[in-house]
């Protein structure tokens, strides 16, 4: 009778030690990961690049955002110079560099139920449009288009849902949710057996430039983040980012 | 008689004064204050179009200044260069009207057709293409643009692109053709421009 707690207590201790002794282990390897705050359109070619960092993939102003108030970030890439030059000012991450660009084209579900052929189709109106927030890159890119197009009014005269992020967009437009939507090229591409590009005209057609820099706070993996970053600008890197349709920069 | 300041002449040549003052680029009197356009919403597509298209039009006659051997006489390659003098002024007018949301240098490149400036006849004939586009884009602007300012800024590029449409069509030996310019859309002008342009970054 006496034995049965004291072996229940001694199975319970042996199964807490193992539980600390995995905890104890897995810890540093925790501690180490790279934390990797990237916009979503990089979400494909970022994890081709490299599986091994914390990846967190959201829309390039919430990433900003959430490293200004302390995330344990090592490393951002915005889809547009505007986030990772803000954090730079306020010396929150190392000088931004350019390391990819993107395109805007529009999309449409394969089976075209609102008979869209071209951006200018949407002058009509009564179609539903998927589109970035304005505070997104790929929202305030999309607003500098149709501004470029003389086609701001067609946010009026259609009903246009605004969304989070890139790979939103391309999501309501694929579930045919949406009618159409402005996304970039690469997202498109990932999604090309449920939607259909349509190509935009070219002078319309904002600068879309990724950059990339090192997040400066304590603590920060500085070394994992500088041989990150050097793997995303590497042959590797570059002939991965290619190969998801993005542009690349010249070397430098 | 139009009065035209001295150092307007200075600055500009006295061709370029002589080009600018007869497409109204240049005001008429040294105390002359032109509004400075202030596009409303989507005027700012009109001028976007123009500093793409003026671009791709100055890289056009740079190179057709540049090719000796065209068979253009020393005048008339005199005069492309100053066109393309005086159309670089006009584009920084257009980014200074534009500010914010005008397209950087860097990120379009001019792409012309191979042989475009080869021969006398086939510089003279895209020149008078793309001169005609611009005026057709500038007289839907002048038609549909909001602010006052930015229309007249639009008319007088109009002015001046026109006139180069008439001196192409007198040196290549064609009579002005009879009947009026017909204003283009954008989404059309948009197709004929593409063919001009890449994006040095994203090649197609």
């Amino acid at each position: 009778m006496t034995n049965l707690p004291f072996k229940h207590l001694a199975r319970r201790v042996r199964g807490a030690l193992v539980i600390c002794l995995v905890l104890g282990l897995a810890a540093p390897a925790a501690a180490s990961a790279l934390n990797v705050y990237a916009a979503s359109s990089l979400r494909d070619v970022f994890t081709q690049i490299t599986s091994s960092p914390m990846y967190n993939f959201a829309g390039s102003n919430q990433l900003q955002l959430q490293i200004e108030r302390g995330a344990p970030a090592d490393v951002f890439a915005s889809a547009s110079p505007q986030e990772a030059r803000a954090l730079f000012k306020q010396g929150g991450c190392t000088r931004p560099v350019t390391f990819a660009t993107n395109k805007l084209v529009l999309i449409v579900p394969t089976s075209n139920p609102g008979s869209v052929k071209s951006i200018f189709s949407l002058r009509s109106g009564g179609r539903t449009l998927a589109i970035g927030s304005a505070s997104v890159p790929v929202g305030s890119y999309t607003r500098a288009l149709l501004r470029r197009l003389g086609l701001s009014k067609i946010l009026q005269t259609n009903t246009v849902s605004q969304e989070p992020n890139v790979a939103s967009i391309v999501s309501k437009v694929a579930l045919g949710s949406a009618d159409a939507g402005l996304a970039y090229v690469t997202d498109a591409r990932i999604a090309r057996d449920r939607v259909k590009m349509i190509r935009l005209p070219r002078y319309a057609q904002p600068p879309v430039r990724y950059q990339i820099c090192q997040v400066i706070r304590s603590g920060v993996d500085a070394a994992g983040a500088k041989a990150f970053i050097a793997s995303v600008r590497s042959g590797r890197g570059r002939a991965l980012l290619k190969a998801g349709g993005f542009g690349l920069p010249p070397r430098r | 008689m139009i009065e035209v300041d001295r150092r307007d002449v200075l600055r500009l040549g006295a061709g370029g004064v002589i080009a600018a003052v007869t497409a109204g680029l240049v005001p008429p009197t040294a105390g002359a204050q032109l509004p400075a356009p202030t596009p409303i919403d989507d005027d700012i597509a009109f001028l976007s179009f123009a500093t793409v298209a003026e671009r791709a039009s100055r890289d056009f006659y740079r190179a057709a200044f540049r090719r000796a051997k065209s068979g253009l006489t020393s005048p008339q390659r005199r005069h492309i260069n100053r066109v393309a003098s005086a159309k670089r002024g006009h584009i920084l007018l257009l980014n200074a009207a534009l500010g914010s949301d005008a397209p950087l240098s860097s990120d379009f490149v001019t792409i012309l057709p191979k042989g475009a400036v080869k021969t006398r006849a086939r510089i003279l004939a895209l020149a008078e293409r793309l001169e005609r586009l611009l005026v057709r884009v500038y007289l839907n602007g002048v038609a549909f643009t909001e602010d006052p300012a930015t229309r007249l800024f639009l008319g007088r590029l109009l002015a001046y692109d026109a006139e180069q449409v008439a001196w192409l069509r007198g040196v290549s030996g064609h009579a002005s053709k009879a009947g009026l310019f017909s204003p283009i859309e954008l989404e059309a002008a948009a197709a004929e421009l593409d063919a001009f342009l890449s994006t040095p970054d994203f090649p197609d």
